[in-house]
């Protein structure tokens, strides 16, 4: 009984402590408390399982003028690596049925196959080139894939308000040579450690780029995602929205649904 | 669009399981054609207007464990009435239990790595009035099993048992032999088109290899040529056509062999034969950073007895290999922008030399791909070809965006450069280059 009640006692500190200025932090350096924050959003949001969604974005130039995507996509938790997903593409129709399977790893390039309908044809891809666009938008490749903690070094920047909400600010430094970055800037607030908004930098370290996410949902009581993305490109006035629809989380779906021998009968 | 409904004749399955989705999807393509140079054969027309319809209908059950598809190919053609055609791509049924997967039916399927010679792709028939690059494809009657590894890599056995054969450009047709070829062909095997053709393939991954090994066992997919109709002509000696072989890209109409024809006689028409082989192949692409390295390769025991008798150039028995590798690097976010641009390089080698085969036995293929990643998906593709043997020709120019959520153009230039009367395989066509403009429309 009484290392049972040592834990409780133990829990019931950090539960007393926590909400009051966040006192794990105190002790730490920006760059140990950047860390920890980062590692706690993450550990907040494990054990969704797998997810998949339907996600449509609009892209619009600098005339405003509109062209749309519209993608499936499912994910997949994996534990001990970077996590698996898979978009399939249904809008525009030249490339519908076109799949792009990516295997995240938290430490070196992802293994990425894309499936091209029209020759039936399995294609491992270079996945290298993170900083590109990712289908003519405003997100590149390495804004979209998985999140992982070990892909940034982070350091934490200062307490602030943004839209009333109190947030963390932290920077986080892309750790592969590969990235189109050379900082980013992110806000997330401290209720939820939820990212609200994202500021990047170039390689010239000139600011690329806004992301800002909006419409917050929580699902299985637990996992927040945003139903909107919007990513404003403030060099060239571009700007894309990410719309994600029908979201459905531990569905039951497993590593044999992310399987490039499988990647053809996907629909 | 997909349209979802329940299915209330599934009444018996558990509600979960009864949606079902079906999507019907219909693709129009125009295409425009002009040759840039005086054909061989008057017969042969300079320009050509063609439409092709090419509806899929997909339905899927039971969460997606049972799937039917049925994708249908239509095509109508100003110049070359052999190039009216239909063709059926695909009708199968796929089952999905677990780690095994059961197709039955008319499918197609993809074998290889490397980019212009697809030397190892083997199920599927080329539809040879389509493009000559290899890349359109005639349906095929199956049963494939499949057996999915946990690790990704997967077995596949094919029973193939029922053979297509190539289809050929009528007269007005260009990128075709100087002789009409009859549409009735011959076979080594007496069972002829029913021989029951088997395959199995294995391929996984590690790392940054994937690879995929298969053993195939049945009908040649390359026809090879017999003469059909001799014109005799008592005072002739000279041969009209004295050696045939256009193995253009997948060989448009004649390959290998240099066909020689009687004594004192005019070839008025071919044959197609299709022998019988055992191939044994592999596929390989190593994948590091920004490079991809590839690589195709296969050995072949070939009987060809019936045909040896009638065109000396045709070898009974021949076992022989042949292979392509190479590498592709790209240089990402160029000239300060989104672009991409990729280079790739190919060696093709054959051994059974110049005239034997595809025509691609000493070749450099060179290419560049741009790729704007803008919102219209620009993108260029220019490459050449040249045979190190005889120095022989050809450049290939491709670029396509899209115009809306519903429509892409493309444009395509083709040129023959240089080609030496010794390559038999690019001699015929050696006046068919080509600019092409193609518009598709996704309904």
């Amino acid at each position: 009984m009484k290392p049972r009640l040592s834990k409780r006692i133990l829990l019931l500190l950090l539960v007393l402590f926590s909400p009051f200025g966040f006192a794990q932090y105190e002790s730490l350096s920006a760059t140990e408390k950047g860390l920890a924050i980062a590692r706690e959003a993450d550990r907040r949001d494990e054990g969704w399982q797998d997810s998949s969604a339907t996600m449509i974005m609009v892209l619009r130039n600098r005339h405003g003028q509109e062209s749309s995507r519209q993608m499936r996509s499912k994910s997949l938790e994996v534990a001990d690596d970077g996590d698996k997903s898979l978009i399939i593409f249904d809008e525009p129709r030249d490339v519908r049925g076109t799949a792009l399977l990516t295997f995240s790893r938290k430490v070196g390039d992802d293994d990425q196959w894309l499936y091209l309908p029209a020759l039936k044809r399995v294609k491992r891809i270079a996945s290298s080139n993170k900083s590109g666009p990712f289908m003519g938008s405003e997100f590149a490749y390495e804004d979209i894939s998985s999140q992982e903690v070990e892909k940034y070094r982070y350091t934490f920047l200062r307490d602030e308000k943004l839209n009333d909400v109190d947030c963390f600010v932290i920077e986080r430094d892309p750790v592969d040579k590969d990235s189109g970055y050379s900082r980013q800037v992110v806000w997330l607030d401290k209720a939820e450690y939820r990212v609200q908004k994202v500021d990047y930098y170039d390689r010239k370290q000139s600011h690329l780029k806004t992301l800002t996410f909006y419409d917050y949902q929580q699902y299985l009581d637990k996992h927040w995602r945003a139903n909107r993305l919007e990513m404003l490109n403030h060099q060239t006035l571009k700007s894309t929205s990410l719309n994600f629809q029908n979201y459905v989380f531990a569905s039951g779906l497993d590593e044999r649904d992310f399987n490039q021998s499988g990647l053809a009968r996907m629909r | 669009m997909i349209v979802r409904s329940l299915g209330f004749w599934l009444c018996g399955v558990s509600t979960a399981f009864a949606q079902i989705n079906h999507s019907l999807e219909t693709d129009v393509q125009l295409e425009l054609r002009g040759y840039t140079e005086d054909a061989l054969l008057d017969a042969q027309e300079d320009y050509r207007a063609a439409v092709a319809m090419n509806p899929e209908w997909y339905m899927d059950w039971n969460g997606a464990q049972h799937s039917v598809t049925a994708n249908a190919f239509a095509r109508v053609d100003s110049a070359d009435s052999e190039r009216n055609h239909i063709d059926l791509r695909e009708l199968h049924w796929q089952g999905v239990f677990d780690a095994w997967e059961v197709r039955v039916g008319i499918s197609r399927v993809f074998w290889g790595r490397t980019e212009l010679l697809h030397l190892v792709d083997t199920i599927n028939q080329d539809d040879a009035l389509e493009n000559i690059d290899g890349e359109d494809k005639l349906g095929q009657p199956m049963l494939r099993l499949n057996y999915v590894y946990d690790t990704g890599g997967s077995t596949r056995l094919y029973v193939l048992p029922y053979f297509r054969e190539r289809r050929f450009a009528g007269e007005g047709g260009r990128l075709r032999a100087p002789v009409p070829i009859d549409a009735k062909a011959v076979y080594e095997s007496g069972a002829g088109q029913h021989h029951v053709d088997w395959a199995i393939r294995h391929q996984g991954w590690s790392g940054g290899l994937d690879y995929g090994i298969a053993w195939f066992s049945g009908t040649q997919r390359d026809p090879k040529f017999v003469p059909d109709e001799v014109r005799v002509d008592p005072g002739a000696t000279a041969l009209a056509v004295n050696s045939t072989s256009a193995g253009l890209i997948q060989q448009i109409a004649l390959n290998s062999m240099g066909l020689l024809s009687p004594a004192s006689g005019e070839l008025v028409s071919l044959k197609a034969f299709y022998g019988q082989m055992d191939q044994l192949s592999i596929d390989a692409q190593y994948t590091s950073g920004s490079w991809l390295w590839k690589l195709e390769a296969l050995w072949r025991d070939e009987y060809n007895r019936h045909a040896a008798g009638s065109n000396p150039a045709i070898i009974g028995r021949h076992r022989y290999s042949a292979a392509t590798a190479g590498l592709e690097y790209s240089f990402y976010g160029v000239f300060d922008s989104a672009s991409d641009i990729g280079v790739l390089v190919e060696y093709l080698w054959d051994e059974r030399g110049l005239n034997g085969g595809s025509g691609f036995q000493d070749d450099v293929f060179l290419a560049a791909r741009w790729a704007a990643n803008d919102a219209w998906d620009s993108a260029l593709l220019a490459g050449l070809v040249f045979d190190r043997e005889v120095n022989s020709q050809f450049f290939s120019l491709e670029y396509s965006r899209r115009l809306s959520g519903q429509s892409k153009v493309s444009l395509e230039a083709r040129v023959f450069h240089r080609i030496s009367d010794e390559d038999h395989s690019f001699y015929p066509i050696r006046f068919d280059d080509y600019i092409q403009l193609e518009y598709n429309w996704y309904l």
